[in-house]
């Protein structure tokens, strides 16, 4: 029954083409940019946010003059007598610069008699067999510090120079995977007692110890205590570092969602104009189907169908022209936008993530006001006296 | 059964623009009557044709046709009216240019939600009727002037309406395209359609068909 209307539907948009073509391609360009836009973003927060996950529940820093010193590895004993707090560990991390000072690796060291440790490195390396690792100095690396080396010529191992100019040559055992390259792109894990000797960071001494504490409640009671503890601490919860996370994302969020409505708006005044100025010929169309018997409420479907038919092809090509952009191509340009440019230039495979909530956001901006675009014209045309358009 | 009583049209009413279209016009078309509704450009032809269409609103006064009031119809009412019961023939034709001729006369009953076989079986037959069936396929566009008018004859008898309104049939055709539409209205008279036709043109003139003729001036009837 309603086959005969909806192929009617299909023969006008087949006929109309040539006068839907320049707004489907306007629609799905901005489709695609708005779309990149929040793909992009959607993708690198779920990247963030995982890798994220992997990050210790409670971190303890000494301090000194407001900056961040070596701390002393004798306080762990202390910390593990907290209630509530299940492992402490310590972590000895800090930047090496290249001998031209120009780059940095971030390097941390792994303490791989520690159980959470190893459990932590096999989650991110399920490959990693410790023994072959520990048997000499190994170490894994993130995609951009393996790029780096390789076009210096170190293709199998590095030779780091201590602070006290001696050499130490360690092997390269493997990449990081891509997940993690966000944050760890520019990452070294390696043994801890040679990532000390590295760095310079003495034998009883850590960067940072961690704390595990399983139930996120008890975190700020932890806090406090290790506070009143030793006063010449710094303390960061993993609550503290999400919401610290979903702020600067919502913040980037928040900028390409006004850009995006910049975007919208500029869309409705481009449609506004375009089928407002609707022509003698469509005023004619519509009078001749009110002449042989349709209804305004006839009328109005067959607009209505008519654009959503082009806003859902337009919607439809520009949403796969984007996703294809960003998880086929990688986002080449927009990508820089986001995540500027570093020390070692990020090497990112976007992770494929669709939000929904974003996706039927961004059908109603746009097939909203594409239908009301149309449909309001028409029903001004259809009311008006359709004796008048047929003389 | 057409029947206009007092009708009056008055365009800007109101306005120093103000227009009597039609002024108090009163008369009764029977079924199965061929009429000519006579009187030269702008003398209200037009104007009456499409109230009686319900395709505009009288100032005051009322138009029955087929026992339905159809002056003051509201929208939905006045659309399933002109689909059921009016066919209604345009000077310029007014098709869908870039429709072929079948779909044109399709046209009309997209709305009626008829299955898809009934539909193309009514349009066999109206292209029958108008003998335009050899052109189904051609867009209305690339149609000469009196194909152009059978196609439009095709449309209006599609919905097998009861009353057939034309409204100068013939001012956009040569001349032996006018003696065809002249055949054509003949033939449909003869098959029982209440036939109003407005024009000017003289060859009507000679139809033995005609019943009558209602001359119109200024908006008003002659005696």
């Amino acid at each position: 029954m309603q086959s005969s209307f909806l192929s009617f539907v299909f023969l006008l948009v087949d006929k109309h083409r040539n006068k839907h073509l320049a707004i489907f391609f306007i629609s799905t360009l901005l489709v695609a940019l708005v779309s990149a836009f929040w793909l992009l973003s959607a993708s690198i927060k779920h990247d963030a946010l995982v890798a994220l996950a992997q990050q210790p529940d409670i971190t303890v820093q000494k301090m000194r003059a407001g900056r961040s010193v070596d701390i002393e590895t004798a306080r762990i004993d202390r910390y593990a007598n907290i209630k509530g707090v299940s492992n402490v560990a310590p972590r000895v991390f800090g930047r090496y610069f290249t001998p031209d000072r120009t780059h940095y690796f971030t390097i941390v060291g792994i303490d791989f008699f520690d159980e959470q440790m190893v459990k932590w490195i096999r989650e991110l390396l399920p490959q990693i067999d410790i023994r072959t690792f520990l048997e000499k100095p190994h170490m894994v690396v993130g995609e951009r510090v393996k790029q780096f080396m390789h076009a210096h010529y170190y293709d199998d191992y590095y030779n780091f120079i201590s602070p006290e100019g001696k050499e130490q040559r360690v092997a390269l055992y493997k990449a990081l995977p891509d997940s993690v390259n966000l944050i760890a792109s520019d990452t070294i894990l390696m043994d801890i007692d040679l990532a000390r000797r590295i760095l310079g960071v003495d034998q009883e001494k850590a960067t940072d110890i961690i704390l595990d504490v399983p139930n996120p409640m008890e975190r700020d009671n932890i806090r406090f205590k290790l506070l009143e503890m030793d006063y010449d601490t710094r303390i960061i919860t993993k609550t503290a570092l999400e919401k610290a996370y979903e702020n600067l994302y919502n913040y980037k969020g928040g900028i390409f969602l006004l850009g995006a409505l910049i975007v919208l708006v500029t869309f409705m005044l481009i449609l506004f104009q375009r089928y407002t100025m609707i022509n003698s010929a469509d005023r004619k169309e519509i009078a001749i189907l009110r002449a042989v018997g349709w209804s305004i409420k006839d009328v109005i479907r067959l607009k209505l169908l008519e654009s959503l038919t082009i806003a859902l092809l337009a919607f439809g090509a520009g949403f796969l022209l984007a996703y294809g952009y960003i998880f086929g191509l990688h986002a080449p340009l927009l990508k820089e936008i986001f995540l500027g440019f570093g020390n070692l230039p990020v090497a990112m495979h976007f992770t494929p993530v669709v939000d929904f909530g974003m996706l039927s956001s961004l059908f109603l901006f746009f097939v909203v006001p594409f239908l009301a675009s149309v449909v309001i014209p028409v029903w001004k045309i259809a009311v008006t006296d359709a004796s008048e358009a047929l003389k | 059964m057409i029947e206009v009583k007092n009708l009056t049209k008055i365009f800007n009413e109101g306005s120093e623009a103000t227009f009597h279209a039609l002024k108090n016009i009163s008369f009764t078309i029977r079924d199965n009557e061929l009429v000519l509704l006579k009187g030269v450009s702008g003398s209200g032809k037009s104007t009456l044709l499409a109230i009686i269409a319900s395709l505009l609103k009288p100032s005051s006064g009322d138009v029955v046709v087929e026992g339905r009031h159809v002056a003051k119809l509201p929208d939905l009412h006045a659309s399933k009216f002109r689909a059921t019961t009016i066919g209604f023939i345009f000077q310029s034709f007014n098709l869908l240019d870039h429709l072929s001729v079948s779909e044109n006369i399709a046209v009309p009953l997209i709305p009626m939600k008829l299955p898809k076989t009934e539909l193309i079986r009514r349009v066999e037959h109206a292209m029958e009727l108008a003998n335009i069936s050899h052109k189904r396929d051609t867009t209305a566009k690339n149609l000469s002037g009196g194909e152009k008018q059978r196609c439009a004859i095709a449309r209006a008898l599609v919905n097998t309406p009861k009353v057939i309104l034309c409204d100068e049939p013939t001012a956009n055709l040569d001349l032996d395209n006018a003696h065809a539409f002249v055949e054509v209205i003949r033939r449909l008279k003869q098959e029982g359609y209440t036939i109003l036709i407005a024009t000017h043109d003289t060859i009507f003139d000679t139809l033995q068909e005609v019943d009558r003729t209602i001359a119109i001036e200024n908006g008003e009837i002659l005696q």
